[in-house]
């Protein structure tokens, strides 16, 4: 892709300042997209807004400070995106604090679940399951009320859900994963979808610390995220709400509709199917 | 049950006060088990705790009024229980802040941003880190004796992500996961983590009256009392990271079928999505 194909969208990227989160911001800026970057530190943003318009243009790329968990502040965030950039179609949740907050080796120092701090573990899940509630919670009624819009929430691999040694990452993640299963279920209708994007694997990240011994060429390169991200926030994705993407997967020479088989499932667990036990007199029962 | 299989074993019930949690409590009480029972309503908790001692005898149960997401007090009622009854044998998670919080949950469906933060916050803190929290307390007990339960009470994985439940589902989700690291963590310990669902929609409070559903269709709490009299018990030893559907437990069955029948493995683990790793 060449061409400014999203020429005329905002999106608001939480966890912009490195990693994935500033991979997607710079992929979709080169595409047209203005974009605001939304990081807890100061001195990374204004690095990232840089890295951001050499890629798509001086002033496509906002700065904001935040803390994804602090309600005034979310509200501040995109409040600021608004009068920037008149508005916004798209909110990506990548903001996260990874498995390095509780190990500098997952593979091979893994500390057991009671021997992890308790504020700290809190604190993860606070961070990766609240915040991008408390983000899509201010976002949507904007979105909705433009009838056209997009949530992308970054989780993890299903099997990274439950990987040991990681304290809370993995179970925000599962939450995180649901979670999109209900906002996508909420959006039906409204021209706003919901989907997850995730790398496939440990990604050359500072998730993934040297101390892993990974070698870091081999690791997922957060520039897979681009081009899923680009097309999930194009016109192209209008019909694509609920599923899962594996950027990994991710192959831009298939098909559309084979590139999206290849990469993409339902959200969560769905394929294990509706198991729970509801009365049939429950109008709901078969949703 | 007549025979006193839990005789010796100390339990820590949370969420005991009411619904699937008192049941289970009484459920261990009347099967030999000294039952330390953790509510935060003081006033459900003695009822329950009195109808717990009527099915263990005298001595059997003790109720502590605690919030299972302040640290200081787990540890000073895991101390307390211990110098009580000599140990802490079974831990089960079974505290929760439900969907019934949401007003008209089940007849209206709120939408995801209208909910409140501060409800959706507490469910996060009292349904996933409390249960991480209880369990960080007690499990050293349970080590250091080679012997112990964790057994967590999730939901359906369906109902994981039902719509207009608030956080409950997500949260729900997150102990699934954390069940199986629990199991992993504790492999080799001679204590376990497992997962104990109802099935779907209980005879509790959870499921409001105004819901219209007629009470007796709703599964009833006592689904609960066999799989967690089992899980409690020696008979048990060697079953880890596993997730159990309370109503589809069937005693008539050869243990075996029985397990087959209502066991599966923890979380979302038959499917193929695995993460990319370097070689």
């Amino acid at each position: 892709m060449t061409d400014r194909a999203l020429e005329g969208s905002t999106a608001i990227i939480t966890g912009a300042g490195r990693g994935l989160g500033k991979a997607m911001a710079e992929g979709l800026a080169a595409q047209g997209t203005k974009i605001a970057l939304i990081d807890l530190e100061e001195d990374v943003l204004t690095a990232a807004v840089a890295d951001v318009e050499t890629a798509g243009g001086q002033g496509c790329a906002l700065a904001v400070t935040a803390d994804v968990t602090d309600a005034d502040r979310a509200r501040a965030a995109i409040d600021r995106t608004i009068d920037a950039f008149g508005g916004f179609d798209i909110l990506i949740n990548d903001a996260a604090m990874g498995p390095q907050f509780f190990t500098d080796n997952f593979v091979a120092d893994t500390p057991k679940f009671w021997e992890h701090d308790v504020d700290l573990w809190h604190r993860v899940l606070t961070v990766n399951a609240f915040g991008p509630q408390l983000m899509a919670t201010v976002a949507a009624p904007h979105l909705v009320e433009r009838g056209w819009g997009r949530i992308v929430n970054v989780t993890t691999s299903l099997d990274t859900m439950y990987l040991r040694g990681c304290g809370a990452y993995g179970p925000s993640k599962a939450a995180l994963e649901a979670n999109t299963r209900i906002m996508a279920q909420d959006l039906e209708g409204t021209g706003v979808t919901a989907n997850v994007l995730i790398p496939g694997g440990p990604a050359n990240t500072r998730m993934i610390p040297d101390a892993t011994g990974f070698d870091r060429d081999e690791l997922v390169q957060p520039e897979v995220m681009q081009a899923p991200v680009c097309w999930l926030c194009s016109t192209d994705a209008d019909d694509i709400s609920n599923m899962r993407f594996i950027a990994a997967m991710w192959d831009e020479n298939l098909p559309r509709d084979e590139r999206v088989s290849a990469a993409g499932a339902p959200t969560a667990w769905a394929q294990i199917g509706s198991v729970a036990r509801r009365p049939s007199a429950w109008a709901d029962a078969d949703r | 049950m007549t025979e006193r299989v839990l005789e010796g074993k100390t339990v820590l019930m949370t969420g005991a006060g009411r619904g699937m949690g008192r049941q289970m409590a009484i459920a261990l009480a009347s099967a030999g088990a000294k039952v330390a029972m953790i509510d935060i309503d003081e006033d459900v908790l003695s009822e329950a705790a009195q109808a717990a001692e009527d099915a263990g005898g005298q001595g059997a149960v003790k109720p502590f009024v605690c919030d299972v997401t302040d640290s200081d007090r787990a540890q000073a009622t895991a101390k307390e229980i211990v110098a009580a009854f000599g140990s802490l044998d079974v831990l089960v998670n079974d505290a929760v802040v439900g969907p019934e919080r949401i007003p008209d949950f089940m007849t209206r469906k709120s939408k995801f941003w209208e909910l409140g933060d501060d409800l959706w916050n507490a469910m996060l803190r009292v349904n996933i880190f409390g249960p991480q929290l209880m369990a960080k307390t007690c499990a050293p007990y349970m080590i250091d004796r080679g012997w112990g339960r964790i057994v967590n009470v999730t939901t359906s994985l369906d109902t994981m992500y039902l719509a207009g439940g608030g956080a409950y589902g997500p949260t729900k989700a997150a102990l699934e996961a954390h069940t199986m690291i629990m199991s992993q963590d504790l492999d080799g310990t001679g204590v376990s983590a497992n997962v104990l669902v109802p099935g779907g929609m209980v005879n509790t409070r959870m499921i409001p009256e105004e819901s219209g559903i007629p009470r007796e269709k709703l599964i009833q709490p006592d689904v609960m009392e066999k799989p967690i009299t089992w899980l409690a018990s020696d008979a048990s030893d060697g079953i880890n990271g596993m997730r159990f559907i309370g109503a589809l437990w069937d005693e008539s069955l050869p243990m075996d079928k029985r397990i087959e029948q209502a066991g599966a493995p923890c979380a979302w683990t038959q499917l193929p999505s695995k993460a990319i790793y370097p070689d």
